[in-house]
């Protein structure tokens, strides 16, 4: 006797369709695990971009602390006050703290040779500072001073009161200058303040090396981004091929650099 | 509330698995799969249809994913090698239990007792099938009648093992 297939898939899903069966103990305990790990999973997915996120932030703060420029503004800050004479040059002196005089601040002024007297003290104080600054600059001692914007070679013997019309700005450790009213210094003329120094050398050019390897390309970006002499990191070609190791680490309280 | 949405579906859907399964053992790996999706995907759920409809039918997707990813090949029998059809005794398989039908079911080569499963138990259309056992409808309905065709074989020959045993 023939079934249609109707009637046999009947047979079977009348039967299997609503077949219950009591699964073990250890399914459930299961997929609460893998859901569990799942969880666990997404956390950790999110973790290594936190990483990332985090190592970035103390490579720059690291960075920010370290890399300082190297010359930064230095710490004396004179007060100026300018006055006209009436020969119509402008004298000024910076106040200068540890400077064995009476007056934190002192004020040189340039009279008219008919107040000569009244303005004594303080127009010998200023050729004081002036010769200071002129002992100093023979000592290649760093320092700051008023020049002319036409420097002139001549040396004047003797210098009047009503000349001295120069002014420096001298540093803090220089003792024992007995200077006198005789004591030869440069004459000023147009007295515009400008910056100075004693020794200044001219910069070496900066060497220009070729790009070989990764190395050097990562020495000229840590040159451009880290000022100082001993970088960050520097690293050096090992051989004519392309490897290249580290040379030098400066980690401003941690150097260390391998002589060339 | 997901033990307790688990508890409820879970003899229900283990019964699903095992049509499809070869064992006990395979059919709760496929559970164990199809639960973990359900608790996934709930926000998928949209009202559409039963609930437990929705579970069954990650569970049935489930099953089909576990036959792919364990058997490499969906081992078909060759039409030729399936024999003769064999009449069925309507009422002599009618007294057929649900664990005698399982056991023959579960005979059938994996490819046409998912066929046969998601046909003749599920309900779902050849076009349906083919979609997800990436298949043809033509292949999918060949498989049918080839399922059906060893499944009466097998009654067949359950059926004169009882009578023998009887006799």
């Amino acid at each position: 006797m023939k079934v249609s297939d109707k009637d046999f898939d009947q047979l079977f899903s009348s039967k299997l369709g609503d077949m219950e069966l009591e699964p073990s103990a250890n399914v459930w305990g299961n997929i609460a695990s893998k859901l569990d790990g799942k969880k666990d999973e997404e956390v950790k997915a999110g973790l290594p971009f936190m990483k990332i996120a985090a190592g970035i932030v103390l490579l720059m703060a690291v960075g920010l602390f370290f890399i300082r420029p190297e010359h930064q503004t230095i710490a004396l800050r004179p007060v100026f006050k300018a006055t006209e004479n009436n020969q119509g040059s402008r004298v000024i002196a910076p106040v200068q703290p540890s400077v064995p005089y009476t007056e934190s601040a002192v004020i040189a002024e340039t009279e008219a040779p008919v107040k000569h007297q009244q303005s004594k003290t303080t127009v010998e104080h200023s050729v004081n500072v002036a010769a200071k600054s002129i002992d100093t600059a023979q000592t290649s001692t760093p320092y700051i001073a008023a020049v002319n914007q036409k420097p002139d070679n001549r040396i004047i013997e003797q210098v009047q009161t009503t000349q001295a019309q120069k002014s420096s700005l001298v540093p803090d450790n220089i003792n024992g200058i007995s200077v006198t009213k005789s004591m030869n210094v440069l004459p000023v003329k147009n007295t515009n303040p400008v910056m100075a120094s004693a020794n200044i050398t001219k910069p070496e050019p900066a060497k220009k090396h070729r790009i070989h390897s990764l190395g050097d390309l990562l020495n000229v970006v840590i040159a451009k981004v880290d000022k100082r002499e001993d970088k960050l990191i520097e690293f050096t070609n090992t051989s004519d091929d392309d490897s290249f190791t580290v040379t030098g680490l400066n980690l401003g309280l941690l150097k260390a650099k391998k002589e060339k | 509330m997901q033990e307790l949405l688990y508890k409820l579906l879970a003899s229900k859907m283990l019964g699903v698995c095992m049509r499809y399964a070869t064992d006990r053992m395979e059919a709760e790996d496929m559970l164990q799969n199809g639960f973990v999706k359900v608790f996934n995907k709930l926000d998928d759920f949209r009202g559409e249809g039963s609930f437990e409809g929705w579970v069954r039918r990650i569970m049935v997707h489930s099953s089909i994913e576990y036959y792919r990813k364990n058997h490499k090949m969906m081992q078909v029998v060759d039409i030729e090698t399936a024999g003769e059809e064999q009449s069925v005794d309507p009422v002599a398989a009618s007294n057929l239990g649900v664990q005698d039908l399982l056991a023959i079911i579960t005979q059938l080569p994996p490819g046409y007792k998912m066929v046969f499963n998601m046909y003749a138990i599920e309900g779902y259309s050849h076009k349906e099938i083919g979609e997800i056992m990436g298949i043809t409808e033509g292949a999918s309905k060949s498989q049918l009648s080839r399922a059906r065709t060893i499944l009466k074989e097998l009654i067949y020959k359950m059926e004169g093992k009882k009578y023998e045993s009887v006799g």
